[in-house]
């Protein structure tokens, strides 16, 4: 059980060898080893979604999942959703201009789980969004402007694609 | 810690020598170095901390001025600070930065002082005397719905509103006064630390229960009420939480009669209260 098991994965577009023991959770070892601090554990038992990640392009909470299961897998991260050369993904400018945030702790969990409901959602209502973000907590209780980010988002992300 | 106190003292030194805020660094907290201080609480870390950044900015101006008076060989009087520099008035050539000044006086660093004083207490024996300096105002109002078969409590619609004097932030004063809802709703009708022999049983977010997006009303008006540009710095941190309880409490019992006397107003209690009239009224029918 203390033995260290090797795990090759993708994160953030780049390939990482990371080791762990068998009960580490993925938070760990994303905090511990690749130093990607916008992983944060608030609860970690899967309710406040604080820790979220994508994993295979599906937001999980990254506190149930046991870092041995990510081998070969593709995960991505706060810190990989602004492009290379530094520029911010739409979602995350909306949160800038809407202020949607206060101590911010709550904020990569709620830009990651944003990321795959824009892309998959057909229609983006206030009603939708209260549903679907139910599982991400913001203490500081920032929600009216993170619901207006959101849809905000949608809109522009709407009309980018509307464009091509 | 989220409430944005560092901008806003940044954003107040900038304004005293009227510079881009980002030419303004605010020192973290280091208890190693940095003095002691008893807290940051009564809502007042604007008010208080504010006023002193406003003081000592005053005096690292007045520094500048008297150096600059040297410097541009004129009098005190007729200099101004326009575009973050000191200006002979009315001759925009004659003009140094405040770098300029520190530099060529060989001043090495300006230092401001600031200071905010109250005055006041109550005396010990009768109570007597001058509780506070300034009063914080808010104001709450919550339409709810009752489930009558479960006692399940939703809120649909609440409307906040908050005095914030002069208010440095807007959107920040804004953000606060939200957090302010989703704290005292969840504190309404679902928060409770549950102990068992003095031992804490929900102490994680997974069994404490917090707003969370789906708790919020879908109907959500919240208005800052900010004074003119000669009012104070008004604290607002806590102002609009304490009336978000009453405001739903008492709007259940208009819904429904039930007066909910301690907190959360859980479904229990509000079944609780409805069998109660219930049995008053079997009662009073036989």
């Amino acid at each position: 059980m203390t033995d260290r098991i090797t795990i090759d994965v993708t994160v953030n577009g780049r390939a990482e060898r990371l080791t762990a023991q068998a009960h580490h959770s993925l938070v760990d070892v994303l905090r511990e080893q690749l130093r990607l601090f916008g992983v944060r554990e608030g609860c970690g038992v899967g309710m406040c979604g604080a820790c979220t990640v994508l994993l295979d392009g599906k937001p999980v909470s990254g506190c149930l999942v046991l870092a041995p299961l990510v081998d070969g897998r593709d995960i991505v991260t706060v810190e990989g959703l602004e492009s290379d050369n530094g520029a911010l993904d739409p979602i995350q400018e909306s949160f800038v201009e809407h202020t949607a945030f206060q101590c911010s702790f709550c904020t990569p969990g709620f830009l990651l789980t944003a990321k795959t409901f824009l892309a998959e959602a057909a229609d983006v209502t206030a009603e939708g969004v209260r549903e679907h973000f139910g599982g991400n907590l913001c203490r500081c209780g920032s929600y009216s402007k993170i619901e207006a980010a959101i849809i905000d988002a949608g809109g522009r992300i709407a009309a980018a694609t509307a464009d091509h | 810690m989220g409430q944005g106190i560092l901008t806003a003292m940044a954003t107040l030194a900038a304004e005293g020598l009227e510079m881009p805020i980002d030419r303004v660094s605010v020192s973290f907290v280091d208890t190693d170095i940095t003095p002691y201080d008893q807290q940051t609480s009564s809502s007042r870390s604007a008010q208080a901390m504010g006023v002193s950044v406003m003081g000592a900015v005053g005096e690292i101006r007045q520094q500048l001025f008297e150096r600059a008076a040297d410097l541009l060989e004129a009098a005190e009087s007729d200099l101004e600070l326009r575009d973050g520099k000191i200006q002979v008035r009315g001759v925009p050539a004659k003009a140094l930065t405040p770098g300029d000044i520190v530099r060529r006086t060989r001043s090495g660093n300006l230092i401001g002082q600031g200071k905010f004083m109250t005055h006041g207490g109550l005396d010990p024996e009768t109570g007597q005397g001058r509780a506070t300096v300034h009063w914080h105002q808010a104001a709450a109002a919550a339409e709810v719905e009752v489930d009558l078969e479960t006692g399940h409590v939703r809120l649909l619609h609440y409307e906040g509103a908050v005095y914030s004097g002069r208010t440095i932030n807007p959107v920040q004063a804004e953000l606060q006064t939200e957090g302010n809802l989703a704290f005292g709703l969840g504190q309404a009708l679902f928060e409770e630390m549950l102990y068992d022999n003095g031992q804490l049983q929900n102490g994680n977010l997974g069994d404490y229960m917090v707003a969370s997006f789906e708790d919020m009303p879908p109907q959500l008006g919240i208005t800052v009420l900010e004074g003119g540009p000669d009012a104070e710095i008004h604290g607002i941190g806590e102002t609009s939480l304490p009336p978000v309880m009453p405001a739903i409490c008492n709007a259940i019992y208009r819904a429904t009669g039930v007066r909910i006397v301690d907190l959360p107003a859980t479904a229990e209690k509000v079944l609780r209260g409805l069998r109660e009239q219930a049995e008053v009224r079997e009662d009073a029918a036989a």
